[in-house]
């Protein structure tokens, strides 16, 4: 129906990115963490927040796994419009939204965007509360989850 | 010839616990037993029969501690066999070979049964060996049957010297008068013919108890009728009220299957409304799975254009702010665009804005095509109610019809019981008049004092061409032993005894009667082997050559002349000559009671008993 180069495009990503830097901001992240905080801002239902922005279909959690590449290129996009800093320091290549952001951010009005800046909101208000390290690792756990129900295997933690 | 099926009597034999075997052996042909009287060569004769199902003769006191008489036989294809019966009497016990004892180790052990019965008997076992089927012969002539068996036969294998000189039918065993019994012996001997097929007559008692029986049962019956029979109504009357109810049976038929029609007409419309129903509701499921696939397209639509929306967004924004941030472009009041590493972005955002166009119309055909899905689905409901209406007017319709089926169904059935009570009724008063016609036919017949089997004489008595034949045998045998005026013998139906010259045979000399007696029952034994009948192969004979007896003993009547012609004619010669003739199909034992010349004697195997302690055997036991 739609042509895929139209939607998981550099842009798409790349704006993803910048709302959760932005979000977390002044925080850097790397580009691991920054392909879980991608697929999660999509579907914050899976993380026990508000209703995922996309559809859940089965196959979702597979998306995680392709996103990397496509999530790099966005970032090197939105770096090339001064929006996005990359920061090389002890934790290798990390990531950081430049103060720019904030203004472009404001300036969204699709209900899309909108959507998308309040879970990038929520994801942020809940690491806080729960702290960086167990919010990110409990993440990680689920997606490990349901990578493995998708290749058949059953669940192993019960 | 020489592979008739026949017995041959090899060795009698006399064992005890504390003697040892006495025997008395025989070969095929002739073999001949004579001497002085009183040595025991009749006791041959009684033993043998006794082994072969007779009864027990009395041993002589020379016989002392004798238990067991034993006889060995060949039968046919080269079987030895020994039979043994105790001398105390009882049954006979068979086994394979030649044995001076048999017990329940020997070979082929069997215990036999004297009688002709069900149970294994020594009359079925040899009558079978040489080819003798089971048969009936007539006992009287109310065709009572009993079964051939070796005890009726022996007559025509041992001849006593009682028989042999009897006035009596040469037919009979021990009877005074000749029997069906006797005359189909003969029959079936020569021909095969036994009575199997000629049904049984009762006694004029047996039938006057029958018909008197057959009359009480008959009215028994009529009388159960009488009672079911209502005699006040004229059989002619219920013949019309039949036929009126049947008039109105198959009316009534034809109501029934009229309603049978419709109702099976309402059935069938009433099936094809529910069908149509269950068609319409099929259309509507499906109908409504179709709008659930279009709305989840729908929000996929809608979902798809809120993401473009953010995309396009996101585009126009980031080209804004890279301008913004670009310390080139603040500079630079031209408007010339220049890359900020952004190649591709803006016809990106162009593609997008032409892809949410795309959509919307998607988006538009596939609400209308929703809305039709919806329209048709009401009108389709629309439809269900009509068709569940009209549905609902059958059934009441189909119902009241079945009312009516059942209705007519039920009065046709009662009429159809109506008529069959008819019918059981003049059935019942056709049964009575058919029983009482029955009983009256029954009484109007006269009982015979004696019955007879319909055609019965004719049936057992010899043909005129058998008859005829037998006497050529018998003739034949007389010409071998040079009879004199054998040329005038024949068989005579009338008297079932043989004629010479138009006398007699009960009116020669006792001489002649035991030649005569001789000569039929050989003539029977050759008669049997030209025509390949069944006979077992041997004959003893108890003085057959009485006319060769001493002047001085006229016990038989004096000598006469035609004793002393038969001397003349040296019958006794030609006579063991004939037989031994025979020697590949037959066998002969004779008991000399008389010494005819030593010199006859000589040539054949022969035991002479002399009572004589300085010359030859003494006798049988000594």
């Amino acid at each position: 129906m739609t042509p895929p180069q139209l939607f998981n495009t550099p842009l798409e990503a790349g704006v993803r990115a910048l709302l959760v830097l932005d979000a977390f901001a002044p925080q850097a992240f790397d580009l691991a963490t920054l392909s879980l905080l991608d697929y999660y801002v999509v579907h914050t239902g899976d993380a026990g927040g508000p209703p995922s922005i996309h559809p859940e279909n089965a196959a979702r959690a597979g998306e995680y796994f392709v996103r990397r590449h496509l999530v790099e290129e966005g970032l090197l996009l939105m770096a090339r419009a001064s929006l996005v800093e990359q920061v090389f320091g002890n934790d290798g290549i990390t990531f950081q939204a430049h103060e720019t952001a904030t203004a472009m951010i404001d300036l969204f009005g699709s209900s899309y965007n909108r959507r998308l800046a309040e879970a990038a909101r929520w994801l942020a208000e809940e690491a806080t509360a729960q702290g960086n390290d167990w919010f990110f690792q409990k993440l990680r756990d689920s997606l490990e989850r349901w990578s493995h129900e998708i290749v058949g295997g059953a669940s192993d933690n019960g | 010839m020489a592979d008739r099926r026949r017995i041959i009597i090899d060795k009698l034999a006399f064992t005890g616990p504390e003697r040892g075997p006495i025997e008395v052996s025989f070969q095929s042909g002739v073999n001949i037993i004579w001497g002085a009287s009183n040595s025991g060569k009749s006791f041959v004769r009684k033993s043998i029969d006794y082994l072969l199902g007779g009864d027990l003769p009395t041993l002589p006191p020379e016989g002392q501690g004798v238990d067991n008489y034993l006889l060995w036989l060949t039968l046919p294809g080269g079987r030895p066999v020994t039979l043994r019966a105790s001398a105390l009497g009882g049954d006979i016990y068979k086994a394979e070979g030649h044995l001076y004892a048999v017990d329940q180790n020997s070979p082929g052990y069997e215990s036999f049964s004297r009688k002709h019965v069900t149970s294994p008997n020594i009359s079925r076992f040899l009558l079978s060996q040489v080819g003798f089927r089971e048969a009936l012969l007539l006992k009287n002539e109310r065709a009572e049957k009993s079964p051939f068996s070796l005890r009726l036969l022996m007559r025509y294998l041992l001849v006593d010297e009682t028989r042999m000189i009897d006035e009596k039918s040469l037919l009979l065993a021990y009877h005074i008068a000749i029997t069906s019994e006797d005359k189909s012996l003969l029959k079936f001997l020569l021909t095969g013919i036994d009575g199997a097929s000629i049904p049984q007559v009762r006694s004029g008692d047996q039938l006057k108890a029958a018909k008197e029986a057959k009359i009480e049962l008959l009215s028994q019956m009529a009388d159960q009728l009488r009672k079911l029979i209502d005699d006040t109504v004229e059989t002619a009357t219920v013949v019309a009220e039949l036929t009126q109810a049947e008039r109105e049976k198959a009316e009534l038929l034809e109501v029934v299957n009229e309603r049978q029609d419709s109702l099976d007409t309402l059935s069938a419309e009433e099936r094809s409304l529910a069908a149509d129903i269950r068609a319409y509701h099929a259309r509507i499921a499906e109908l409504k799975a179709l709008i659930i696939r279009f709305d989840e397209l729908a929000s996929v639509y809608a979902s798809d254009i809120e993401r473009l929306d953010g995309l396009e967004e996101g585009g126009f924004l980031l080209q804004r702010f890279a301008t913004i941030n670009c310390p080139l472009c603040g500079a630079l009041p031209q408007h010339q665009q220049h890359d900020h590493g952004l190649g591709g972005i803006e016809e990106q955002r162009h593609a997008v804005e032409l892809e949410i166009d795309k959509i919307r119309v998607e988006a538009r055909d596939l609400a209308a095509a929703i809305a039709d899905a919806k329209s048709e689905i009401d009108s389709v409901e629309n439809l269900i109610a009509i068709a569940e209406q009209e549905l609902e007017r059958h059934r009441l319709a189909r119902k009241e019809a079945e009312q009516q089926e059942i209705s007519a169904r039920s009065i046709f059935k009662s009429a159809s019981e109506r008529c069959e009570r008819f019918e059981v009724d003049l059935d019942n008063r056709q049964r009575l008049s058919e029983l009482e016609q029955h009983v009256a036919r029954i009484n109007a017949e006269s009982v015979r004092s004696r019955p007879r089997a319909d055609g019965l004489d004719v049936n057992l008595d010899l043909s005129t061409s058998e008859a005829h034949e037998l006497s050529t045998a018998v003739r034949a045998v007389l010409t071998a032993w040079n009879y004199p005026g054998a040329q005038a013998v024949h068989f005579e139906k009338g008297d079932q005894d043989i004629v010479v010259d138009g006398k007699r045979r009960r009116d020669n000399g006792a001489g002649v009667r035991a030649l005569l007696h001789a000569a039929f029952k050989v003539g029977v034994l050759v008669y049997c082997i030209e025509k390949g009948r069944p006979h077992p192969g041997f004959i003893i004979l108890d003085s057959p050559l009485l006319a060769y007896r001493p002047a001085e003993e006229t016990r038989f009547g004096d000598l006469g002349d035609d004793d002393l012609a038969l001397r003349n004619a040296d019958v006794a010669t030609h006579f063991y000559r004939h037989l031994n003739g025979l020697s590949d199909k037959a066998q002969f034992i004779i008991v000399e009671n008389h010494k005819s010349d030593q010199d006859v004697v000589k040539p054949y195997h022969n035991y002479q008993f002399t009572k004589n302690p300085q010359a030859g055997r003494i006798g049988l036991f000594v």
